[in-house]
């Protein structure tokens, strides 16, 4: 069976509830298949992307990858998850970078580089469109609201 | 001849490996700005010439080293350094080591901004401020009439700092060990005394957008003028928000220097700072307060200035601001004469 990065999307819905029963937002939040998280709330997907947490409940460090600042899919993330625009995520990281503070997590051009990376980190952290297959070695997340 | 092909091949892809795990290790970023000052009237403490001030260059640059361990530098090349001319200044404005254990404790070592208030760690990186300078009435208090500021801008030792989530809601400390301040010794590089510098600052955040926060400083500087000790202490609260279509911020320290066998300076000073956000374009007011020593009548300065900020492009930023300053006769610094300034400057962050 094909394993498609739609099961798990994003949307509005009420407390506790995933996120995809309300609506499909297009992004998917995906890990390394080998993690033993399943869901987590938008807020601490938010606190993962933004390096306020950088480890996984385990203890493993995180490893948070972004989309270019020209994808459609980060602007679309970044709007839903993180509540920021990719001018505000921008101003968010120059400040972060020029204080000594954290820095930016890395960030891949396109899904199919992102995938290639999650699948072999366990630790990784990503979102990519829900059009794409999911190889074997990633999965998506359920993503609920806070 | 294909053995020779396959050969550059592999290197050639061997070298694309190295670049791209360099570029993924190594980070660097940077910011400058220019600054134009012009007194308006001919008495005062301004520039009644008007001019222009390369006011800095800084690279910063960061090592990851591993997943968890960091080092961050950001050295700085201000008012067009010229060495043989004995122009400017170069300076490390700070180079730490830093590993991280839990999010609730990374521990730094090396050279580091002093971790007090809102303005101290970004002092330097104007394209992260509204304003053109940052409060002097809190940060740069020797303008308005102090005799030293209420804690250095840097220190030399260790820091711990964390974050964490308290009842949902972030919160984030920094406590820092350093020598301290000195004014007959290098302070990077030994102490003038056995006392050590504390600083610390909490701080927490109960809405999207808001943070408010304590900060503390504490320490024994050996003045090669002053017969024994001078403690210098300070605190501070401060607290600011930044919505879509506004922010504010403010800040109020108090604080004392406390010479042996001399009387006490206590001192205090604060500001408030309001901005609209339209867009491009942001608006700004800021009332400064300062009292160089709260037993003493008549030496108070305050600063209020308003202006404008605008984001030309990505990262870049063009500001205006006209200052007035005034102060009570007793002030050593401003002497009571009002003045007014226009300021402006381009800032850019990358």
């Amino acid at each position: 069976m094909k394993r498609f990065a739609g099961v798990c999307v994003l949307g509005l819905l009420a407390a506790g509830q995933p996120l995809g029963a309300a609506g499909e937002s297009g992004v998917a939040v995906v890990v390394n298949a080998a993690n033993a998280v399943n869901e987590l709330s938008s807020d601490e997907v938010a606190r993962l992307f933004l390096k306020k947490v950088r480890t996984w409940p385990d203890g493993r460090m995180a490893a948070p990858v972004d989309q270019s600042t020209t994808s459609s899919v980060r602007a679309q993330f970044g709007k839903e998850i993180l509540r920021l625009s990719l001018g505000q995520q921008k101003e968010y990281w120059l400040a972060q970078t020029l204080s000594g503070r954290e820095l930016p997590p890395r960030a891949l051009e396109g899904d199919a580089a992102v995938l290639d990376f999650v699948g072999t980190q366990s630790g990784a952290i990503a979102y990519v469109s829900t059009k794409v297959e999911l190889p074997p070695t990633v999965k998506a997340l359920k993503v609920v609201a806070p | 001849m294909r053995r020779g092909a396959v050969l550059g091949l592999v290197l050639s892809l061997a070298g694309a490996v190295a670049e791209a795990q360099l570029t993924d290790r190594i980070k660097i970023n940077g910011y400058a700005s220019v600054e134009f000052e012009k007194q308006t009237g001919d008495e005062g403490q301004g520039d009644p010439n008007g001019s222009f001030d390369a006011d800095g260059v800084d690279l910063v640059i960061n090592a990851l080293l591993t997943d968890r361990l960091r080092f961050g530098t950001d050295l700085t090349w201000e008012h067009g350094p010229a060495t043989e001319d004995g122009r400017g200044n170069v300076a490390v404005e700070y180079a730490f080591m830093e590993y991280f254990v839990r999010d609730w404790l990374k521990l730094r070592a090396g050279k580091m901004f002093v971790p007090f208030g809102l303005y101290n760690e970004i002092h330097t990186a104007k394209p992260l401020f509204v304003s053109v300078k940052e409060p002097f009435s809190t940060d740069k208090v020797d303008k308005l009439g102090s005799p030293v500021r209420f804690f250095p801008r840097w220190g030399a030792g260790l820091a711990a700092l964390g974050s964490g989530q308290l009842a949902g809601r972030d919160w984030d400390y920094t406590l820092q060990l350093s020598n301290g301040e000195s004014d007959s010794v290098n302070p990077f590089e030994e102490d003038d005394n056995g006392a050590k510098a504390i600083a610390a600052r909490l701080r927490f955040h109960p809405l999207r957008g808001l943070a408010i926060g304590l900060s503390g400083y504490h320490d024994e500087a050996s003045p090669e003028d002053v017969e024994g000790r001078v403690t210098q202490a300070s605190w501070s609260a401060h607290a600011s928000w930044e919505g879509t279509h506004a922010g504010v911020e403010g800040m109020y320290v108090w604080g004392k220097l406390d010479p042996v066998g001399s009387a006490r300076l206590p001192r205090q000073g604060l500001f408030v700072m309001v901005w609209g956000k339209f867009d491009r374009v942001r608006p700004y007011f800021r009332y400064e307060h300062h009292d160089p020593d709260t037993d003493l009548d008549d030496d108070d300065a305050t600063l209020i200035l308003g202006g404008l900020n605008v984001r030309i492009d990505e990262g870049f930023y063009f500001k205006a601001e006209l200052d007035r300053t005034t102060s009570g006769p007793l002030n050593s610094e401003i002497e009571g004469i009002a003045f007014n300034e226009f300021k402006a400057s381009l800032a850019i962050g990358f």
